[in-house]
């Protein structure tokens, strides 16, 4: 059966609601969506809608892109749900999730060298939205653009596992399920993109709060 | 315990950081941290970068991300679909032509067919290339008042090789040449002509079906 993006204009929104019931638990849900029930499916989609294309939009770069791959990432999660056999649903979704925005990388890059346009690897990063409201502040503040900028500037490897620990916050273990790696590969790969972007953040003056500490000791 | 003589590695902080390391060694790092004002420093800005990372908001979404069933496509909207069915049109042309070309075929190669196609093309690289015969022996004469023996054929030949052999081997060579291009030329359009119009048609149709899903195929990838 094929399965389509349900395209609801408005995030949070469904088109006929969810007829499962609100007393569900997370296992139920997981267990009624393994049978191929869209609308348990569709509660788990709320539920990790917004890390999911968060993930994607720090991991691309660009809400047109990020809004593809999370997009993707649902439409094959459900595909492959019945083979779901973790206890954790946000690491393997976080997985699929990788998977779809390197497969949108590659296109990406494909475009780009039919264009002749293949001067840069680099992920150009736009603002996901213009005007975030006042609860975004934070992300276009001097701070955060500068953490923004510097995370697009890590090495996609890099910039994928600090993203999963430290932004999305998973720990070493589901991050290596997640970006389907080992463990020590995790932490080596963790410890470079911090040390890194300590180094950018360092360079700009971001992090001034830590001198000041030291110094109160 | 083993003090521990050097900085800390990147590795170490980062895992420290997260309360990762072995306890021996979370230990040793405690008091290489105390007593080093570098790797102390180090820790506080790891710490202040990863909490700005952790304070990075979500970003709004574009839009919603639920997902529908698409009822099932009937099978014959998937016939009338355009693709579909050029394609299939490709595939039984394509039978068909394989068919009539079998029936063709096995009309062209019954033996009263060989022999008008072939009958030309065989005798004369023959007997040009065989060069000069000998002349005729006294053996082969019809000799005595008996009834002739009868004359092999390539005895009746003897005098048209014997003019040839008068040529030059030169030209001898080049209108074999000629000869077996213009045969295998010819053979080809013989083939073709052979073939039925029903044949043809059929064989185009199926080319020309193939051509355009194949193009349409490239152009969807």
């Amino acid at each position: 059966m094929r399965i389509i993006a349900a395209q609801s204009p408005d995030p949070g929104q469904s088109i006929d609601l969810m007829s499962a019931p609100k007393f569900l638990d997370d296992a139920d849900i997981l267990a009624r969506a393994r049978l191929g029930d869209v609308d348990a499916f569709n509660r788990l989609v709320l539920d990790h809608e917004r890390p999911v294309y968060s993930l994607a939009y720090r991991l691309l770069g660009n809400p047109d892109d990020a809004a593809d791959a999370t997009q993707d990432s649902f439409v094959n999660a459900y595909r492959a749900i019945n083979g779901f056999r973790g206890e954790a649903i946000r690491p393997w979704l976080f997985r699929i999730a990788v998977r779809c925005c390197y497969d949108q990388l590659r296109r990406r890059k494909r475009r780009r060298e039919d264009s002749l346009d293949a001067d840069s690897e680099e992920v150009h990063w736009e603002p996901a939205d213009p005007d975030p409201g006042p609860e975004l502040g934070v992300l276009h503040s001097e701070t955060g653009a500068a953490i923004e900028r510097a995370l697009q500037s890590l090495p996609l490897d890099q910039r994928t596992i600090v993203i999963l620990c430290d932004v999305q916050g998973l720990s070493y273990e589901e991050a290596a399920e997640a970006a389907d790696l080992e463990l020590g590969t995790v932490k080596s790969r963790l410890s470079r993109a911090r040390s890194r972007l300590r180094e950018l953040l360092r360079a700009r003056g971001e992090l001034p709060g830590a001198s000041d500490r030291l110094a109160e000791m | 315990m083993q003090e521990l003589s050097n900085h800390l590695t990147d590795e170490q902080l980062s895992v420290y950081f997260d309360e990762r390391l072995p306890a021996n060694e979370q230990s040793l790092v405690d008091e290489h941290i105390t007593a080093c004002n570098a790797c102390r420093l180090a820790l506080h800005e790891l710490e202040a970068t990863v909490l700005s990372l952790r304070s990075l908001p979500e970003p709004s979404l574009p839009r919603s991300f639920l997902i529908r069933e698409q009822p099932p496509v009937s099978i014959l909207s998937r016939i009338l679909s355009w693709d579909f069915g050029i394609r299939s049109l490709a595939s039984v042309a394509a039978a068909l032509f394989i068919v009539v070309l079998s029936i063709d075929l096995t009309a062209m190669n019954r033996p009263a067919g060989i022999v008008p196609l072939n009958a030309a093309t065989q005798a004369r690289p023959v007997s040009s290339a065989s060069g000069p015969l000998p002349q005729p022996t006294a053996a082969l004469q019809p000799t005595g008042a008996g009834a002739p023996a009868p004359v092999p054929a390539a005895a009746r030949r003897q005098p048209e090789a014997a003019t040839e052999s008068a040529a030059p081997q030169a030209t001898d060579s080049a209108r074999l040449e000629a000869l077996v291009t213009r045969d295998a030329g010819s053979s080809m359009a013989n083939s073709l002509s052979a073939l039925s119009p029903l044949t043809l048609t059929i064989g185009t149709v199926a080319v020309l079906l193939i051509l355009v899903a194949v193009v349409r195929s490239v152009r969807q990838a």
